[in-house]
């Protein structure tokens, strides 16, 4: 098992789960997605991975860190304004 | 209320830019996809490979591939009427990928399942030919992989 997955964390209300059975191991490797509430990217919350993550005060949930979204746009406002600029898909 | 339905592909894989396996909106997109679960496994001789695989947004219907629709992306509840989705199986041009959603390695001998918490699905936009598709960004060699995606409409 990579480090990664080692020091996975488990959350109190994930947004999504994945598990991973893989022959070399004797148990499932099981855990929990977080979901950016602006962009809406998924990612596995890592113990001491390094990676900086936000927290919107607005939207009182977790982001993904990047950049594009410190800023709040919440991730139903962005599909809108994604969905009137077509050329916002790339970018957002 | 929402209905749900499910496609898969088993397929060599391919473009890294071009999905593997992806649903997209019609011409007339009548509401948006909610991608709740998909999943990664290999039936045929798995030995280690590894690969990349992303989850992404795309624009423009993918091409070159084994297309999907109609009775290849069934409902869950065989009730339920046939999906609005297009899709496609080993794409090889044409789509044009955006905003990456997820991201997961692993090895060619594991089967991988990811299942979203309600409310929490990967939102595919309501605009024609825009859809989300899974990519194997990296792979180690040529190999074929079984994988499959669910989501309500």
């Amino acid at each position: 098992m990579s480090d990664e997955y080692a020091n996975r964390e488990a959350v109190r209300k994930p947004h999504g789960n994945f598990s991973i059975i893989d022959p070399l191991f004797s148990s499932p490797i099981e855990g929990d997605t977080l979901r950016c509430c602006h962009c809406g990217a998924h990612w596995v919350p890592v113990k001491g991975s390094g990676r900086q993550r936000g927290f919107c005060m607005k939207c009182m949930d977790v982001t993904c860190g990047s950049h594009r979204c410190i800023e709040c746009l919440p991730h139903d406002k962005m599909l809108d304004l994604m969905e009137k600029n077509s050329s916002l898909l790339i970018r957002v | 209320m929402p209905r749900s339905y499910g496609v898969a592909f088993t397929g060599t894989l391919g473009s890294a830019t071009h999905t593997q396996l992806g649903i997209w909106e019609p011409a007339t997109p009548l509401s948006r996809f909610r991608v709740f679960e998909w999943g990664a496994s290999a039936s045929p001789a798995p030995a280690d490979n590894t690969t990349r695989y992303t989850v992404n947004r795309f624009a423009t219907a993918p091409t070159g591939g084994t297309a999907l629709s109609g009775a290849s992306l069934p409902p869950l509840d065989v009730g339920e009427p046939a999906s609005a989705a297009l899709g496609m199986g080993g794409a090889t041009g044409a789509d044009v990928i955006g905003a990456q959603l997820m991201m997961v390695s692993v090895n060619q001998r594991a089967t991988y399942r990811w299942v979203a918490a309600p409310t929490k699905e990967l939102v595919c936009l309501l605009t024609t030919l825009n859809g989300i598709g899974i990519y194997a960004a990296y792979q180690s060699g040529a190999y074929a992989m079984d994988l499959y995606l669910m989501w309500d409409e």
